[in-house]
Formats: structure tokens, sequence, C-alpha cells
């Protein structure tokens, strides 16, 4: 087809905006999908992306749509991850794209997330059509969306298109927006092949399957391929278009977006943003943009029972398969025993894996609590990067400690703003800039420590503006902290699943809370229990489990034989998932709980 | 030799921390209930007869609920007439009854002493006011002391008082308190319980909802203490975790349960064990009749397995405190106790909850952590 019957475009939202239900639409409104083939959000493929709400991974469906001009046209649909963790992955997305759809709730209004990505839109160029969405709600007031499409993003949004993607309201304007706003893709068919991946999955049948955009020149099946960044040279076994099914074509040329397959069995040798050219007289240049991606949270994640390691770190090898952005190396913890480190984008991509890990294949794991990685200049001149407290060098050893800091942008109401900027301030945020987005929407800038974003900070967000507020951040650089390492003792004896890296002006507040969470934790046991928090050999805090006293059935006649067995197999069951750190029994929660704070 | 156990699940008002199969209001079915004890008293005992190798004589008979005693005393002279009428009963066996002590009187209890009852046990639960109320009971202190006296005054010399510590509120001064009178009444038997949170009772409700604390586990460990030091004192040998007797009045039915022997209930709700096989009857008592009628009342068969039957030995017998004769293990086993829980009771040992020689049997400090040693087992 001609190209200048092509439209890539991409829809941009916040969580729970109605971007997976206005795609639905879409497909249903051109027939793409039969309402009888049409599972609820085809988007979101996966049970757990099903389940939270959220898309994890991007994908990309083809739409034929006849417009009102008369003219047939391919409406390309590239879907984005919609989660701080895959700013990256969103943002190579959009760059396959000429525009993209701005979905804002307008009861909600607009929030972190949808200004985060939309700038992301605007720096690939890409033209924006405003979407107010869920405007059969009784609280929509779109005119107050509108005003804050304007005033955050600065576009015009006088022509934002009022939509109901529940009561497909509205979904024929959005198709013939698409046709006349968004630009047909450029490029040069002539050129070298230029293609960029946007996504690629591995399938156990298949091998890795590449989701691309072709830029310049075309591709067919057959053709010898190298991928630039990592140099890795195939050929295309297969190509095809996503109608959201596979099917096959013979070829795509510059504008197209589909598929391919060429024989790479791991992801690795396709990564997101690379570009795709022959293998010989390829593209000199590849596409801007291409990063690699890179872990920012690290755990520990242990097996509870050890003799599932082995298992453990099979199922690490199949998910990286997937999930090139994990990493993972195997570590040894004197509390915990065997496990590994693991790396991640955020703390989504954390939760996600381990919820995956543990659901998919049936692991008991426990995480330690979540941890930055820190750069160190030792005296000695060495520098060393760590991703585990236990990994910090002496004090004396240390020239200077640096830790990650986030650009983060807070949208709330001008109610909350106060106790939002206290948190900011407590969290060692430095103040960048404030700004009024409509009378009920100020946005917020903070300079942050990523440590301190770990540290419970979502939640404290939520519940200080009662879910009001959003947040958004990406990756600003290192920058020289005071930073000290804070030990956990338990019956006299360092855990060192317990350790964390602190600030130093902020360590005896935290050996205080930490201590106390951990008494509220760690239950009574057989023997008195001392808690304590240290810096070095000096004890800063400490509390102490007492030991139980009595533990015993009071009553057991004929009657009760069977259900006090039940009550002491309970008992015991609980005593197994915990876990045994020297002669104390530690829940499970415990680990993760290190970096819970209490809202004060 | 079973034990045989009737259940009578009627109460005037259930008790606060009360979860036992047992029903106020239901005083319509007294009478039909009766009837159905005595038909199922003789539809089983043909069939128990033929399901054991062992004799048949019985040796102890107890009649819990609920609250017995709140029925026509004739009613249970008519069941204890249907036991001798299926069963051998040997000649010193033991008759048990549960009575509350508001529903004693020199009557009653002359009719139940005729038909047969030789042993008696009452259930103060306190001997404060407050704390009765506490537990919902409907007596006062002074009622259960006349209770008991009336019970002496017909001539019963075997009897229990049934109490209960760590009830909200209650100090150890104010248990000690009720020890000591209780045990100038010169009682043959004690029962005392630690006061045990059941899921689904009213007192739950009432502490989830805050109008009444959580019993404190210090305290209740202290009051535990004192109990078994000051009752030994006073003439009291411990015997099992909560019970406490005088020489040669430990009660035998329950020590049938214990020492896993074998036992019969008959009535709602009530449970029985022969060899490795234990069911259990209908629960709800109009169930329970009607079921009786149709031939059938039992609701549920569990068969035992050897590691169940094992396992079971251990935390039932432990909770004696003269513990386990190692060779009637072995000898029911075939195998010695060591070569199947030899880790076990080593690292039990170790720290200091069992000891053994020709008994496995807990220390002092094991009785206070017996789900620590019996959870070991399951």
């Amino acid at each position: 087809m001609d190209r200048k019957n092509i439209r890539n475009f991409s829809i941009i939202a916040h969580i729970d905006h109605g971007k997976s239900t206005l795609a639905d639409r879409l497909l249903e409104a051109t027939d793409t999908l039969s309402e009888r083939e049409m599972m609820d959000q085809v988007l979101d493929s996966m049970d757990l992306e099903r389940e939270r709400g959220i898309t994890i991974k991007a994908r990309a469906v083809r739409i034929n749509y006849k417009a009102k001009d008369g003219q047939e046209y391919i409406l390309n649909l590239i879907d984005t991850p919609g989660h701080v963790d895959f700013t990256y992955e969103v943002s190579r997305s959009l760059a396959a794209c000429e525009g993209a759809l701005l979905v804002v709730d307008a009861a909600q209004g607009v929030e972190a997330q949808t200004l985060a990505n939309a700038f992301l839109a605007l720096e690939n160029d890409l033209e924006i059509v405003s979407v107010i969405n869920k405007i059969d709600l009784p609280s929509a007031d779109p005119e107050r969306a509108a005003r804050e499409i304007e005033e955050g993003l600065a576009i015009d949004a006088s022509g934002a298109l009022m939509v109901s993607a529940k009561t497909g309201e509205g979904t024929a304007e959005v198709l013939e927006a698409i046709v006349q706003r968004v630009p047909e893709p450029k490029g040069d068919l002539d050129a070298p092949l230029k293609a960029l991946i946007f996504d690629s999955f591995f399938d156990s049948y298949r091998g890795v399957i590449v989701f691309i955009r072709v830029v310049d020149g075309s591709i067919r099946k057959g053709q010898k391929i190298r991928m630039m960044a990592t140099g890795r040279v195939a050929e295309v076994e297969e190509i095809g278009v996503l109608r959201p099914e596979m099917e096959k074509v013979d070829g795509l040329s510059a504008g197209e977006v589909g598929y391919l397959i060429a024989g790479v069995k791991d992801v690795r040798d396709s990564k997101v943003g690379d570009t795709i050219t022959n293998a010989k007289n390829g593209a000199l240049e590849p596409l801007p943009g291409y990063r690699e991606a890179k872990p920012m949270v690290f755990c520990g994640l242990y097996p509870v029972d050890g003799g599932q390691y082995e298992d453990l770190r099979d199922a690490l090898a199949k998910l990286q398969l997937n999930d090139p952005a994990m990493v993972y190396e195997p570590e040894t913890s004197s509390a915990l025993g065997f496990g590994f480190r693991c790396g991640f984008l955020g703390l989504l991509h954390m939760e996600i894996i381990k919820e995956r890990l543990e659901r998919e294949y049936d692991l008991e794991l426990v995480a330690t609590a979540p941890s930055v990685a820190y750069r160190i200049t030792k005296t000695s001149g060495e520098q060393i990067t760590i991703r585990n407290p236990s990994e910090m060098p002496q004090p004396h050893e240390i020239e200077k400690m640096e830790e990650p800091f986030v650009s983060t942008v807070i949208l709330l109401p001008p109610d909350y703003v106060g106790t939002i900027m206290d948190l900011c301030q407590d969290r060692r945020g430095e103040f960048k800039n404030m700004q009024y987005l409509s009378e009920t929407r100020v946005e917020l800038q903070y300079d942050l420590p990523l440590a301190e974003i770990l540290l419970d900070f979502f939640n404290q967000l939520k519940s200080r503006t009662r879910g009001y507020a959003s947040l958004d951040y990406e990756i600003k650089g290192y920058k020289a902290t005071e930073l000290v390492r804070l030990d956990i003792l338990l019956a006299g004896t360092p855990v060192d699943a317990f350790s964390c890296i602190v600030p130093k002006e902020k360590a005896y507040q935290r050996g205080k809370e930490l201590v106390s969470k951990l008494r509220e934790i760690i239950p009574r046991q057989m023997f008195e229990v001392p808690i304590q928090a240290a810096i070095g050999s000096k004890v800063i805090s400490r509390e102490t489990v007492k030991a139980k006293r009595k533990d015993v059935i009071a009553k057991c006649y004929g009657g009760d034989i069977t259900r006090k067995r039940k009550l002491l197999e309970k008992q015991k069951e609980g005593k197994r998932k915990m876990k045994q750190v020297g002669r104390v029994e530690v829940p499970q929660e415990a680990f993760m709980q290190v970096l819970r704070v209490e809202d004060k | 030799m079973p034990a045989i156990y009737v259940h009578i699940p009627f109460c005037k008002q259930k008790c606060v921390h009360c979860d036992f199969n047992s029903y106020s209001g239901l005083d319509s079915l007294h009478r039909a209930y009766v009837g159905a004890l005595v038909s199922e008293i003789a539809l089983q005992a043909p069939a128990l007869r033929n399901s054991s190798d062992n004799d048949l004589s019985v040796s102890s008979v107890y009649i819990g609920g609920g609250t017995p005693t709140l029925i026509d005393p004739a009613h249970i002279d008519a069941v204890l007439h249907a036991i001798a009428n299926h069963f051998s009963i040997t000649r010193d066996v033991e008759v048990s009854i549960e009575a509350n002590p508001e529903t004693i009187t020199l009557e009653r209890m002359a009719v139940l002493k005729e038909a047969g009852v030789n042993r008696l046990s009452i259930g103060f639960q306190s001997l404060d006011n407050r704390c009765l109320q506490v537990l919902g009971r409907k007596h006062s202190a002074m009622q259960a002391i006349d209770a008991f006296n009336a019970a002496r005054e017909t001539g019963f010399d075997n009897i229990n008082i049934d109490l209960i510590f760590g009830i909200p509120g209650q100090t150890i001064a104010n248990w000690a308190s009720t020890l000591e009178q209780v045990t100038l009444l010169d009682p043959e038997h004690l029962s005392c319980y630690s006061l045990t949170i059941e899921p689904g009772t009213v007192l739950e409700r009432e502490i989830a909802m805050g109008l009444v604390e959580t019993p404190d586990e210090d305290v209740q460990a202290d009051m535990f203490t004192y109990t078994i030091e000051s009752l030994r004192e006073s003439g009291f040998e411990h015997y099992e975790i909560s019970n406490y007797a005088k020489l040669g009045k430990r009660c035998r039915h329950n020590l049938t349960y214990w020492n896993n022997g074998d036992y019969i209930g008959f009535g709602a709700g009530a449970h029985s064990k022969m060899l490795n096989i234990r069911f259990s009857n209908i629960a709800s008592p109009a169930e329970y009749i009607k079921s009786v009628e149709s031939g059938s009342c039992i609701a549920e068969v569990i068969d035992l397995s050897i590691e169940d039957e094992m396992s079971e030995m251990l935390f039932l017998g432990l909770r004696k405190t003269e513990g386990i004769n190692l060779e009637e293990f072995k000898t029911r086993f075939g195998r010695p106790l060591h070569a199947v829980y030899g880790a076990q009771v080593d690292d039990l040992i170790r720290n200091g909850l069992v000891t053994w020689d020709d008994r496995l049997r807990l220390t002092s400090r094991g009785i206070l952590f017996g789900n620590e040693v019996f959870s070991r087992f399951i």
C-alpha cells in the first residue's frame, strides 16, 4: 500500500485512564476483531498485566480502516508500557510512530505519567491528538482536563476529542483524526534498510519474535540482516504483520510495522532500540536513541527452602530470555543461604519478576529490601560499584560515595502541596519547580535520591494525598552524599540481609524505626531476642523481644483430638515458613519490611 | 476396655468462651434427644461388639456437655440403664457427670447418685463474681460453694472442680484467692485451664471489638506456674497439663484419651475411637435425633495411619506428667521410639523440654511449652 495511506500511532495515558479500552473500541469499530473474538482488552496479553491493569510489554496491531474520504488506510497501533520503570521502552515505541493519542480521564485530569509520556512523544516529534475520555462519568470535567493539557504540555487542546471508550461514543472521530492529523510516514524507500526494534519476546516454539518499524528501505523473507548494536547477523525466516494474530507477508518497506523471526534464540541479540540493517552494504548510521536497559534497583532473592536453589536459577534463566533488562548473579547470605542478587528497572519490575517466579515457577521466595547501586571511590583511588550493602567497604577506606538521583514530577491537588513538600524535604529532595496546571492541579518538581523513592515513597505519597497524587521520575545521574551502613543484630549476631545503606544524618532515626519495626514482626521465641541497630561497632538502638512464656494446648479430650492435631499442624507449618537466622526464627516479610516506614 | 462418653448438648445459656457443641433454647428436644441416645446405644452396641477384638467391658462412663444436669435426672438414669443393658460394666466403674452450680440441688444429686453416678465434675470456673460475669456464667461464687456442699451432703466422695485462669482482667492475687478457697473445700480433683480464645466464640468477637482485653500471656504463664506449685503443696498430684488429683483420684475416663485407648461417644457430635478408626456423630441435636431414627448418625470416619497413631500416642501421652512408656511404644509399633523420632527427641532434650529414661516425659519447662514438643511429632 501507498505510504501516504499508512498511519503509525501510539496511545499514551496514565494507568486507568482507559488506554486499553479505547484500543479495544478501535479494533472493534474497524472489524479488526469481531466482537465474538474479542476478549476484553486484547493488548494486555499476560495474565499478570491484566490483573494489575497495566501493560508491561509493548505490542502492535495493524488496523484496516476505510476513511470518510473513501480511501483505505492501514493504521498501526503500537502499544506502550504504562509505568515509570519502562520509560525507555515507551520512548522506543513512540520512536516507531508519527503520532500519539494522548488520553486523559475527564474526571481525573492530567497525571504525572500523562505528562512524562507526552513529553517523550514531543521529544520524538510526534503529532499529539488529545483525547478526553470517560466523558460519560457524572464527575467528568472535560474543560478542566483540556485546560490542564494546555498548561502542563503547552499544546493546543481546543481540538481535543470527547470520547467515552466505555460506551463507544467518539470512537469514529478518533479514527478520522488519526487519518487526518497523524502525518504519513517519511523515509527513503531506496536507502539501505533501517528498521527499529521496538519490542521483542521469546517464544519457546519459534524463538525470538522481533517487532519492527521499517524506517528506510525494505526487508523481505530470506534477506540477511544485521543488528547494529550487537553485531548479530541472521537470516529472516519469516516476516509478517499483526492483526493482532501473526499473518505472514512477503516483505515490509519503509513506513510499515510488523514482526520478523530470524532464528535468533536469545532476546539479548535483538535489543529494544537497536537498528536492523542489511548484512551487506548496510546503513552506516543506526537510528538514534538506542541505549542499554540498565537495572537500577537490586534485591536478593532467596528460596525459602534451600533445596529450591537450582529451580530458582533455572527460572531466572528462563525469565531472562524474555526480559533482558533483568539481571542476576549468585550471592550468598549468612542469614538466608544461597540465592541471587537481581537487578531490575524499578520497583514494579522487581515485584512483577518476584511474583512471576513464585506463580509460574512455584517457588517460595524471600526478597531482601531493595537497594540501589552506589559508586564508591576508595581512599586507594579505586572505584567500585556496590549493589548490596554487605559489599560496602570500611568507613576509613571510603573517600567518596555517590548515589543515583532521579528527577521527579509529582502532580497533585493544591491542598496537599505542603505535606508533599515536607515529604520530599524529609527524603533529601531538592526543590526544582512548582507550577499550577489548573486550579485543582499543581505540578511539583524535585530531585530525589532513588533510594528514597524505594523507601516506601509511593505509598507515602498516596496516603498523604488520599490517592490524588501521581508520580513519574527519570534517572538523572549520580551525586555524592554522606552515607553509612546500618547493621541489624539479632541475639547478638549481625544479620546481613537486614543491613542497609542510609544517609548519615538519618542513621539514628532509621535505626530506631527499624529496630522497633522488627520487634513487632519477630514473634516471641523460646528465649529473649535482643534486636540492635549498629553503625560499625557502635550500637545506636536496642529493643528486646521478650521470651515466650507458655505455649500449650490447655484442653485435649476425645472430641478435641482431630482439631488439636490441625492446630499443631498449622503451628508447624507457620514455623516452616519462618527463616531460621542463627537461633532466631524470622518471618519472611521481615526482610522486605526493612524499608517500610511508618507515616508520622 | 472402651470408655463410654455421652454428650448432652444443652445449656441454659452458652458461655462466652465456649466452642463446644452445645446449644441453648432447645428445651423442647430433651425428651426426644434422650430417646435417641437410648436408641443409638442399642443400635451401636452389636456392631461395636463385633468390631473390637478386645472385651467390651466398660470401666468408665462420662456424661458431659453442655450441661447434663440441665435435663431431668430421670433421663440420665434411663441412659445409664441402656448402657448397662448393652455393655458389661466393671464392678468398680467410674461414672462421672458434669454439672453447673445453678443446676445442683439435693434432690437432683440424690437421683443421680441412685442412678449410679459416683463422680461429679462441677464447673466453678472462678470464685470471683466479676470473672464469672466476664465469662457469662449463670451462677455466683456463693452458689458454687453451696453446690459443692450439697453434693458432699448427698454423699458424693469423688468431686472435680473445673477452674479457668487468665480471664480478662484477672490478677494473680485474684486467681490465688480462688485456688485457696477451692482447696479449702477439699475436692478430690481439680482441672485448671488456661483461658483459650477459641475462634467463633463470643469472647473472640468481644476481644476483636475491643470490649474485653486479651488475656496476657505472661500473666497466664505466671498463673500456670503458681497453680502447679500451690496445688502440689496442697497435696494434689499434677498428672496432666491441666489436671490435678488427690492420691488415687485421677480421672480414669480422661486418662483413656491420653493413653490413646478406645472410647465410644454417644450423642450429637460425640467422637469415638476404636483401634485405628476415629468417627464422629452428626453435631446438630435435631439432625442427630432424625439420623438415629433412620439408622445411622455417623458424620465422619477417619482411618488413622500408623504415622497418625504414633504421633497421637506422643502428643496425647506427653500430656501426662508421667509421659510415655517406651516399651509400650515398641510393643505397639514394632519399632523403638528413638528409631522413629530420634532427631526430634534429641533436639528436644538439648533444649531442656523433655527427658527420658524408661519413659519419655516433659520437663517442668516442657509442660509450659507443650506445643513446641507436640508439634515436632506431627
